[in-house]
């Protein structure tokens, strides 16, 4: 009896938590590791860099990780960034900072909605949907702009991206705000153990009477609106819009949020963990970087890392997969 | 005459600590046909999982005539030449008949290339043996359940196999196909095959079997000739001696009408179901396979919108559209899948206990947010109350027993204030000790003046738990008792009366 007690703690200990905190051990060790390698490093100025060229990543990796964790995937955020830069940089052209900002905002959350819509409740078709999508948002950007970009913003906008308050760059500050929103959201709230109920398991979350249509749909227009917030602050820091912007991001935003221990199949996920992933890769990058490393090996570098994590993840999709193959839950 | 023999020797099997074969040894001779018998639970279906590669035992050996077998995968157990059909089938719904009989046995194929049109011209001929009339090239998806079965048994044939080992086969079939079938399977008899055939009732092959090998709780009871074996015996020996008085059923004071079905038909699966439940009774439901049990289970849960016919909750009129609307009139439903469809699997206890009724550890003025304390509260009071082991709320659901986590499925919709709870299968999978204990919870839900419907397989179960009893076959009522007046054998001979015209 004894015996046994132990035998499921350590399975709980390993297979539950591990994977959340393993991330800050090897953040630790990378950042000791590139201390002694490299000269600049270790440098208010530098680290300070590193959080800002992080802050779009952790953006809009954080309602990522909210869709991921109900069970889906939005690979339209690069483009929602994209959209919502042009929009706002369009009407803020005529009607001012303020209300560009909010109708950036706006759209980014309609066009999640759209998502969440056309989604509807069917978790397995979020990675065809999102795809569709992400080719037709950029597309109308492109059309609307012509291929030309905005730039020349006011530098009232252009503190957004470029300042900082008390030496902290403030798209980090805003990065650190939504993380803060996010973890409410799905730490202390109701919605949250909806989302992870019916990313653990859609059906049974059907049956217990929640609304999983509604649910999800909320979860791709919060994905949308982060990604909106993304696109301003990108545009802010590289004075500007136009419809190429945040292409490919998708990709980054992903591995941020795998990296950080969320399970691709839904149900498990922490924003700590994401922004451990964001930061993950962009010390990396910088480190790589400082040690003159071309972007191309720097890419092979992070590939190796994020095959090496999910591998190494044992409370993970391909754990689980594992336990049932061995024919752990089902009996005769 | 040639065949060989396939013995079991020593074979023993757990999952997750619990015994499911205990020292299995027999002898499936060649040109014989044995019926494998015994109740759900009784470990049948891991035999045949054994025997297919798809398990392997914890000890024991399999022999194939002379020599020792090592089964470890099901592609072993075809290079043997054996052909099965198990339970779940196994077919490929978006394939057509004739490529489902041919899978991986293709008629000329020649390094890889198909001929697709020997593959049709051969499952015409082959359905023409077993007297079936459909087109080959139907697809599976579009298939009956009977349809299906046999194109499962044809595909078995097309093997050519050397030993036949079927699950259930026979429980979807009319009494013409059955007939056609063992036709089939004597012919393979008199090659020398020796045939395994798993039923949980043996009623309708009685006249085509040789042997019958009854198990009991993992252990073999009866391997004898069929002559040799009286046919109340093999009841008795399945399901033990009657156990009516060893099951702690509590009589509670009936209470007010809390359900009333009238008329309830869903085309195809259910027709004018009517009946009342009480509160403080429980309700069994008794059936074979496809009987209709748990559609109506889905019915009564929201999960089958689509149905004619009125439900009365607590005397009014209500529709249920979906299991939201169930739910909140206080009807609930614990599924027997329950771990597709009933738990959190990757989740903590806090959220499995917790989901369906979150208002109860809402914040008081913020009625968004969770009150963590609360919840904390709420989940150990439930826990402990219910006698569920673990050993830390954060510990994800994957990770209880059986037993435990259906103990904390009963915890979910005594904490969301079920008034009518429906359990489909409840103590399936369940060692001893948790059945009980999930008993005494149904007499804690009747003593609190609730409702419980309980659907089984499990006939003695039915009898034992239940203050009334309906028994439904092919979707409709077929028997209405109570207590006193049900036996075992009453209810599985009226269960039968569909499948026998």
């Amino acid at each position: 009896m004894l015996k046994q007690r132990f035998d499921d703690f350590y399975k709980w200990i390993i297979k539950a938590n591990i994977r959340f905190y393993g991330i800050w051990i090897g953040l630790v060790l990378l950042c000791l590791i590139l201390s002694l390698a490299t000269n600049n490093f270790l440098t208010v100025s530098n680290l300070t860099n590193v959080c800002r060229q992080v802050s779009v990543n952790i953006i809009l990796a954080c309602g990522m990780t909210i869709v991921i964790i109900s069970g889906g995937i939005d690979l339209s955020v690069g483009s929602i960034l994209a959209f919502s830069g042009v929009l706002m940089a369009s009407v803020m052209l005529r009607y001012g900072m303020v209300l560009g900002i909010v109708t950036a905002v706006l759209a980014g959350a309609v066009l999640g909605f759209i998502n969440g819509m056309l989604i509807f409740r069917r978790k397995s078709l979020a990675f065809v949907v999102t795809l569709g999508t992400m080719t037709i948002w950029r597309s109308i950007t492109a059309i609307y702009t012509g291929g030309l970009p905005y730039t020349n913003f006011s530098d009232d906008f252009l503190v957004i991206g470029s300042g900082d308050i008390l030496f902290i760059p403030i798209p980090f500050i805003i990065a650190i705000a939504v993380a803060l929103i996010s973890v409410f959201l799905l730490n202390r709230t109701k919605y949250g153990k909806y989302l992870y109920a019916i990313g653990s398991n859609a059906e049974a979350a059907r049956n217990c009477g929640v609304s999983t249509n509604a649910v999800i749909t909320v979860a791709y227009t919060i994905c949308g609106l982060m990604a909106a917030i993304a696109g301003i602050v990108f545009s802010s820091r590289l004075n500007s819009a136009q419809s190429q912007g945040g292409l490919g991001y998708e990709m980054d935003v992903i591995a941020a949020v795998v990296i950080g221990g969320t399970s691709l199949s839904g149900g498990r996920g922490k924003i700590s963990g994401t922004i451990a992933g964001a930061f993950l890769m962009g010390l990396l990058r910088n480190g790589l970087n400082l040690l003159n490393v071309t972007a191309n090996w720097q890419q092979t570098v992070i590939g190796i890392v994020i095959i090496a994590v999910v591998l190494w993840d044992k409370g993970g999709h391909a754990a689980i997969v594992k336990d049932i193959r061995k024919g752990n839950t089902d009996i005769l | 005459m040639d065949g060989k023999v396939i013995k079991l020797k020593g074979v023993s099997k757990s999952f997750n600590n619990i015994p499911v074969l205990r020292d299995i040894n027999m002898a499936i001779e060649p040109g014989k046909i044995y019926a494998l018998l015994g109740k759900n639970g009784a470990g049948k279906t891991t035999i045949v999982k054994i025997l297919a590669g798809v398990y392997q035992g914890d000890s024991g050996t399999i022999c194939y005539g002379d020599e020792q077998v090592s089964l470890k995968s099901p592609k072993d157990a075809r290079q043997l030449g054996w052909g099965f059909v198990l339970q779940d089938l196994g077919l490929f719904d978006n394939l057509t008949i004739a490529e489902n009989i041919y899978f991986n046995n293709f008629p000329d194929e020649k390094a890889g290339i198909l001929n697709k049109k020997s593959i049709f011209t051969n499952a015409r001929k082959l359905c023409e043996t077993v007297g079936i009339n459909i087109d080959v090239r139907t697809k599976v998806a579009n298939l009956g359940m009977g349809q299906k079965h046999i194109v499962a048994f044809l595909r078995l044939i097309a093997l050519n196999p050397k030993a036949m080992i079927i699950d259930e086969l026979s429980s979807a079939l009319t009494h013409e196909d059955t007939k056609r079938i063992f036709g089939l399977i004597k012919m393979y008899k008199a090659k020398g095959c020796p045939v395994l055939y798993v039923t949980h009732n043996v009623s309708d092959i009685y006249s085509y079997v040789d042997n019958i090998i009854v198990i009991r709780d993992g252990e073999v009871v009866i391997d004898d000739r069929i002559e040799n074996v009286k046919d109340n015996e093999i009841l008795i020996s399945m399901v033990g001696k009657d156990l009516r008085k060893r099951y702690p059923k509590l009589v509670a004071a009936k209470g007010s009408e809390v359900l009333r079905a009238e008329n309830i038909s869903v085309p195809g699966l259910l027709e004018n179901i009517s009946f009342a439940l009480n509160r403080g009774e429980v309700l069994g439901i008794a059936g074979l396979v496809g009987s209709g049990r748990t559609a109506l289970a889905k019915v009564l849960s929201g999960l089958l919108p689509g149905y004619s016919g009125e439900l009365y909750y607590n005397r009014k009129k209500i529709r249920l559209r979906s299991p939201k609307s169930a739910v909140k009139q206080g009807i609930c439903l614990i599924p027997d899948d329950r771990v597709r469809e009933g738990i959190f699997n990757v989740s903590d206890l806090r959220l499995n206990i917790t989901i369906a009724h979150l208002n109860a550890i809402e914040r008081p003025r913020l009625n968004f947010m969770i009150d963590h304390r609360q919840e904390k509260k709420i989940v150990t009071e439930y826990l402990d109350r219910l006698g569920v082991y673990y050993f830390s709320l954060d510990q994800q659901m994957r990770f209880l027993s059986s037993g435990n986590q259906q103990k904390v499925l009963i915890a979910r919709w005594l904490l969301a204030n079920a008034n009518v709870l429906i359990m489909d299968e409840p103590t399936k999978e369940l060692d001893v000790a948790s059945k009980v204990e999930v008993y005494n919870l149904i007499n804690e839900m009747i003593r609190e003046n609730k409702a419980v419907i309980f659907i089984s397989s499990d006939f003695t179960e039915i009898v034992g738990m239940s203050d009334r009893i309906l028994v439904l076959a092919a979707g409709r009522i077929v028997l209405e008792t109570d207590k006193k007046n049900a036996t075992n054998d009453l209810i599985l001979k009226s269960a039968l009366k569909e499948v026998i015209p």
